[in-house]
């Protein structure tokens, strides 16, 4: 047997590299360079990473295909520092190069829409999984190790191999944030990776093992977390691009509604086959020249809108807190607010100012990155606490030893809509939601 | 059921503040399992950790219902307390009256976990934690049963705290005699 993995090893040396600007070189083995020639993965070519941000930073341009060449590469590294087998190493990077096949159209924003049509939590790790198991042209290549690349990049197993593709401190995050900030040009992001990387360890447990960080790292990981927070609250939850990516998933409904896109086609739970195939040819240019070619509609005027940058505007905000809300029990309802209830008073102000559902939207924002346990990403992957292993062995949450204490940001109510009616809407919005209007209030 | 709801009732009948996130975590762990509520609890090294209560507990911070306040003791550790404002004990007296049978279950169970443990995130943690892999085992949930794989999590516990683990899900009534 271990001759053979030997041979196997041979023929899979690292054959070419790849430039790239946070790594230098990456290096590809015969197998990882025959996957990048997959159409799943060419794909990704036309899928860009930040979806919108682009309308904000506009270098924000890079692809999920750059990403997952760099996840592929950190993986390889985290597993070299755990001193994983050749094998294990191999199938996690792999799993790097393939764990957002899954993604459509401009991202993660995609995945709501094939949660509103399957009616349950559809994020691109199933479509992924799904991809993986159907894809014919996969299977040929993943012969042999299809199986185990599926259970580790669907998270069955919970083990090392898993969490180094997603737990914490997980390649896809080590690799984005740096790539994010280089992008857009926005330096929050950036962190000693190195420091990071050169501490990862594994703390053995009775259930399974975790990925944690040795004492001697966890100021790196401090930087880490912080640059995560700084990034979300800077470039992923700019309103900016919250509108654009709103007004985009309006204007699928909308196309879905007119039939530009076929929702039996985007629904899993029928055919597979046919989903897969409709779904792989969606990418970030094919969908807009569908809908701006197809539609007659609302849809296709609020693609247009998106790609001229005639964006809708801020008419009203208000934070979630005391100073904007005195009034304890008003204020605990929007802390409880549903989907269906935003809905409900959208359609209310949009009623009164005779706007339509392209022309105005509420949005909910709640800036969901805090600087302790709850690392929630775009990703649905649920987060967990980093772990902290000391000199004398002691393994310790970061949580319950980091100086940083949570970051508060309430959640903030955005109503948007047409320029030109942003003054009436806010007032309208003001007069309904029975609360001064935050934007004007400090425009004054 | 909402889970800041819960969360506000629950800090209410521990008298209106409590120290220590895990310490929330794992009453609301017992909660889950006691109420039946679902608050997607997942395994994790310091046992069952959920992701909702987590963004729970920021919501209400962020819309000054809770208050934070952290010290440091003296192994340079950091201690999060976790305060009812004034609008927060206004809303959990509200509450209170609209969800007594909850809140009535809820101060058991925070009761119970104070006078057996008192603020000890250990042993709270710990009875979790085997709480939750016999569980997810499907294994019988006996006091023998909870010594043997509590022996292999390694954590250094000694016998007497591996006892209050036990006497704790006695308390709560999560764990039996054999038979």
């Amino acid at each position: 047997m271990p001759k053979k993995k030997t041979n196997e090893n041979k023929i899979d040396k690292k054959t070419i590299s790849i430039r790239d600007p946070l790594y230098g070189f990456i290096e590809l083995t015969r197998k990882e360079k025959e996957l990048l020639n997959c159409r799943v993965l060419q794909r990704l070519t036309r899928i860009k990473q930040l979806g919108h941000t682009y309308i904000v930073y506009p270098s924000a341009v890079y692809t999920r295909f750059e990403h997952s060449l760099g996840t592929m590469h950190v993986a390889g590294r985290i597993s070299e520092q755990l001193q994983l087998s050749e094998d294990d190493t191999r199938l996690v990077r792999l799993g790097g190069l393939l764990h957002d096949i899954g993604h459509g159209p401009f991202s993660h924003v995609f995945e709501q829409v094939l949660d509103e049509i399957t009616g349950e939590t559809f994020s691109h790790a199933k479509v992924t999984s799904l991809i993986l198991e159907n894809n014919k042209e996969l299977r040929k290549t993943l012969k042999g190790i299809k199986e185990e690349l599926s259970e580790i990049l669907t998270f069955i197993k919970g083990d090392v191999k898993c969490e180094i593709l997603s737990g914490p401190l997980d390649a896809d995050r080590l690799d984005y944030l740096r790539r994010d900030s280089y992008h857009t040009g926005v330096a929050y992001g950036i962190f000693d990776f190195e420091r990071v990387a050169r501490n990862l360890c594994i703390i053995r447990d009775e259930e399974r093992d975790y990925i944690g960080i040795h004492e001697k790292g966890k100021d790196a990981v401090e930087s880490y977390r912080m640059a995560r927070y700084l990034m979300h609250t800077q470039v992923y939850q700019h309103h900016t691009r919250l509108i654009a990516e709103d007004m985009f998933l309006r204007a699928v409904r909308f196309a879905l509604d007119e039939n530009v896109l076929d929702e039996d086609s985007l629904n899993p739970n029928t055919d597979i086959d046919r989903f897969l195939e409709y779904f792989l040819s969606l990418d970030d240019n094919s969908i807009q020249y569908l809908i701006v070619n197809k539609s007659k509609g609302k849809a296709r005027k609020i693609i247009l809108n998106l790609m001229n940058r005639k964006l809708l505007k801020r008419a009203y905000i208000i934070p979630i807190s005391t100073e904007a809300i005195p009034d304890y029990t008003k204020r605990m309802k929007f802390v409880n607010m549903k989907h269906e209830q935003i809905e409900k008073l959208e359609n209310e102000i949009a009623s009164k100012a005779g706007l339509g559902p392209d022309e105005l939207i509420l949005h909910m924002q709640s800036t969901e990155i805090k600087l302790y346990e709850n690392l929630e990403q775009a990703s649905n992957i649920e987060e967990k606490p980093i772990l902290i292993k000391h000199y004398n062995g002691l393994i310790k949450q970061i949580g319950e030893e980091s100086p940083f204490s949570a970051s508060y940001v309430p959640k903030k109510l955005y109503v948007f809509c047409v320029d030109k009616e942003k003054e009436r809407v806010g007032k309208i919005a003001e007069e309904i939601i029975g609360i001064k209007n935050h934007y004007s209030s400090r425009e004054q | 059921m909402d889970s800041s709801i819960v969360m506000l009732l629950m800090i209410d009948a521990a008298g209106g503040s409590v120290e220590g996130r895990t310490t929330l975590q794992k009453w609301f762990y017992f909660a889950s399992v006691k109420t039946k509520l679902d608050f997607g609890f997942i395994p994790h090294f310091y046992g069952p950790y959920s992701e909702v209560v987590t963004r729970t507990l920021n919501d209400l911070i962020a819309s000054d219902f809770l208050y934070e306040a952290g010290r440091v003791t003296r192994h340079d550790r950091i201690i999060y307390t976790y305060t009812l404002t004034e609008d927060g004990k206004k809303i959990s007296a509200d509450l209170r009256e609209r969800h007594n049978e909850l809140y009535q279950n809820l101060k058991e169970i925070v009761d119970t976990c104070t006078n057996v443990v008192g603020n000890n995130i250990n042993i709270l943690s710990w009875a979790a934690k085997v709480y939750y892999l016999l569980q997810s085992k499907g294994k019988q949930i006996t006091y023998g049963e909870i010594k043997n794989i509590g022996k292999n999590l390694g954590w250094k516990l000694s016998e007497d705290e591996i006892d209050s683990a036990v006497k704790l899900l006695s308390a709560l009534k999560l764990a039996k005699k054999e038979d």
